[in-house]
């Protein structure tokens, strides 16, 4: 061979062979770079999540309503376990779980890991860990503590599990606040040794984890405790298959207390059907019945269209087309004003009342309280039942729109139009949470937020003074605290079936303010289906002065 | 001249090796304290969730439920209506003001 020739072949080997190594290397350095990284990574650094503690919920005295404790997840390693018999037969007493299904995932060799139980808390854990079960182990999963179990449930919410298994919070504070609560997880990423130990000189990465910012409430515990408990009491007194409460400043629209009965217990949500979850008070419809009446006759007072003195003749049902509209107990008085009309619960009166203000000023007075609107609350599940379009309103709907039956509120809209006129005509925006307290002490305060005057000052005064006297004069004047002002009307509004209404069942409600002249609270109460009356003024109302009384002693409110 | 280049050169190597080998002394210490680092964190991560057990056992305690309960264990029964006595601000009586017999 020559050696051109041997020279050709040597360069032409040399080519070859780096260009074999040139595809070797583009291999590993760029098609593999990515898995090689994290390889390799995963052999030097120890990458750790650092979990952000959940915020608390306080009442308005700084007091817990919710906090987390610690609790873990039980988890088993099939590998490590012996005796899986016995093993699953431990774990199956301690967490009422079938023992044969137990004891099938606990053989399964190719499974590395099982989860066994969520959140399971200390004692049970200090418990399986005195057994010192091999191939059993406990990774920190921390929990909500509900110190008052399931008071002020529907309010609070709870916190569960999103798909990815990551908390959640669900309705209520917990879900509306959710982002605010949760905060944002940090983490830690370590050079380790061969024993997984860090290694101090090293390089570190750590982003600090941001824990979730706690709520303050207006809510005072106590006050809700106090409601809850009368709530309770007037259910089975009154043989009501549901009731709720909600007990509001009308200065700031601060929520005082709030509850429903049937409730949960936010801390075993998952042993209660998911209809027990909404809270009647914001989710639910009702039609307002006769406590609708002093909102109608403000807004015609305010409208300079009629005077508490203003008189009407009662003297009969009013005939409307086909339909006549009558009292309640199909009793008339003659002639009557216009305090009376209220003190009566007269629909006959309000018919009257709703033909001064005229179809536009009575739909514009309704939607000016907020009605068909949803309140602004903070609370995950509120929902607002529509307002029949305006050229749907006949004039049979006007007429008993003014009687509060054909439309359809929630509470919240009701008692916060109802504090319009127990704080001069100011329509506010109802709020849950007081302040939000940061983790490194900043406070955020949350204002007050009025949405707009919907009464003249002057009205809500000459209103309120009306409400006083349907509560001295009226069908529930036997139930009033001696000595105090109390603002108030009843109401008692069929339920509407199958486009009728039933005879036989009712919502028995009460709203009202006191004391009447610098009203500390505004309270709405209702009863669904009361079964030893059906009267509003036979069982809310007295519910209604059980837990005002209950109020003036607490807050120390004299007699007036 | 050459007298000083030797001392500043024989100074240099020297300080040079003092921190070669303090270096060496510092980080195979350091390199040990992995094990100490760890222990430690471990420690605040139990001392954390010791906290937070006793802030639960604290709000359990002093709940108004516990409270409740624990007062109508003692014998404490709720007011009826009737013993509740206000005192207003106007007293009924001539108190305060100088009167001679």
């Amino acid at each position: 061979m020559h050696t051109s020739s041997r020279a050709s072949v040597l360069f032409a080997a040399f080519c070859i062979g780096f260009s074999v190594l040139a595809i070797r290397l583009f291999y590993w350095q760029i098609l593999s770079s990515g898995r090689l990284s994290k390889a390799a990574a995963s052999q030097h650094f120890i990458q750790l999540t650092l979990p952000a503690a959940r915020g608390s919920i306080l009442d308005r005295n700084l007091e817990p309503m919710v906090i987390n404790q610690p609790a873990y997840l039980v988890y088993a390693e099939p590998k490590l376990i012996e005796r899986v018999g016995d093993i699953a037969k431990v774990l199956a007493d301690t967490f009422t779980l079938s023992q044969d299904d137990l004891t099938v995932s606990l053989s399964q060799a190719n499974r590395v890991w099982v989860p066994i139980a969520h959140k399971v808390e200390q004692q049970t854990v200090d418990a399986l860990q005195s057994l010192n079960l091999a191939g059993i182990g406990f990774e920190k999963e921390p929990k909500r503590y509900y110190p008052e179990a399931s008071s002020a449930a529907h309010l609070l919410g709870f916190v569960g599990s999103d798909v990815n298994g990551s908390d959640q919070g669900y309705f209520g504070l917990e879900g509306y606040y959710d982002r605010q609560l949760k905060g944002i997880a940090g983490s830690k990423r370590l050079e380790k040794d061969a024993h997984g130990r860090p290694i101090l000189i090293g390089s570190e990465e750590r982003i600090a984890p941001e824990d979730g910012r706690t709520l303050v409430l207006h809510m005072d515990k106590a006050v809700e405790m106090m409601v809850e408990k009368r709530l309770r009491e007037g259910i089975t007194r009154y043989g009501a298959k549901e009731g709720s409460v909600v007990v509001m400043d009308p200065d700031t629209g601060g929520i005082l207390a709030m509850a429903s009965y049937p409730n949960y217990v936010p801390g075993d949500f998952a042993s209660f059907d998911k209809s027990y979850f909404k809270n009647p008070i914001v989710a639910g419809s009702y039609e307002p019945g006769s406590t609708f009446k002093a909102l109608v006759m403000a807004s015609a007072i305010d409208q300079k269209l009629v005077k508490p003195d203003t008189k009407m003749d009662e003297d009969g049902p009013v005939a409307v087309g086909p339909y006549f509209i009558r009292t309640w107990n199909n009793e008339y008085h003659g002639e009557i004003t216009m305090t009376e009309v209220l003190e009566h619960s007269s629909n006959v009166g309000m018919v009257f009342v709703a033909r001064k203000l005229g179809r536009e000023k009575l739909l514009s007075a309704i939607k000016g309280y907020g009605f068909g609107e949803p309140s602004g609350i903070d609370l995950e599940d509120e929902t607002s039942p529509d307002l029949r379009p305006e050229k749907d309103w006949h004039e049979i709907d006007e007429y008993t729109a003014s009687f509060g039956q054909g439309i359809a509120v929630t509470p919240i809209q009701m008692v916060r139009a109802v504090a319009a006129i127990a704080n001069g005509g100011k329509l506010m925006e109802p709020h849950v949470v007081k302040e939000i307290h940061e983790p490194d002490g900043d406070i955020i305060p949350i204002h007050p937020k009025e949405i707009r005057q919907v009464l003249r000052p002057e009205s809500a005064r000459i209103t309120a003074e009306m409400m006083v006297s349907a509560v001295e004069n009226g069908e529930a004047k036997w139930a009033k605290p001696k000595g105090y002002r109390v603002a108030g009307k009843t109401g008692t509004a069929q339920i509407p079936v199958a486009g009728h209404y039933d005879d036989k069942k009712t919502i028995a409600s009460f709203v009202g303010f006191a004391p009447a002249d610098n009203p500390r609270f505004v309270m709405l109460v209702t009863l669904r289906e009361p079964t030893s009356s059906p009267w509003g003024s036979e069982t809310a109302a007295p519910l209604f002065f059980a837990i005002a009384r209950d109020l003036f002693t607490y807050w120390n409110i004299p007699p007036q | 001249m050459n007298t000083l280049v030797k001392i500043l050169t024989t100074t240099c190597i020297t300080l040079t090796l003092i921190f070669i080998v303090g270096s060496v002394i510092v980080s195979n210490q350091l390199a040990t304290m992995g094990t100490s680092l760890h222990e430690t964190e471990a420690e605040i991560v139990k001392e954390q969730e010791a906290r937070q057990a006793l802030e639960t056992q604290v709000a359990s305690a002093s709940s108004l439920l516990t409270v409740r309960a624990r007062a109508q264990e003692l014998g404490f029964r709720e007011p009826t209506t009737k013993q509740i006595v206000t005192l207003t601000l106007d007293v009924p009586v001539a108190l305060g003001t100088n009167t001679t017999p």
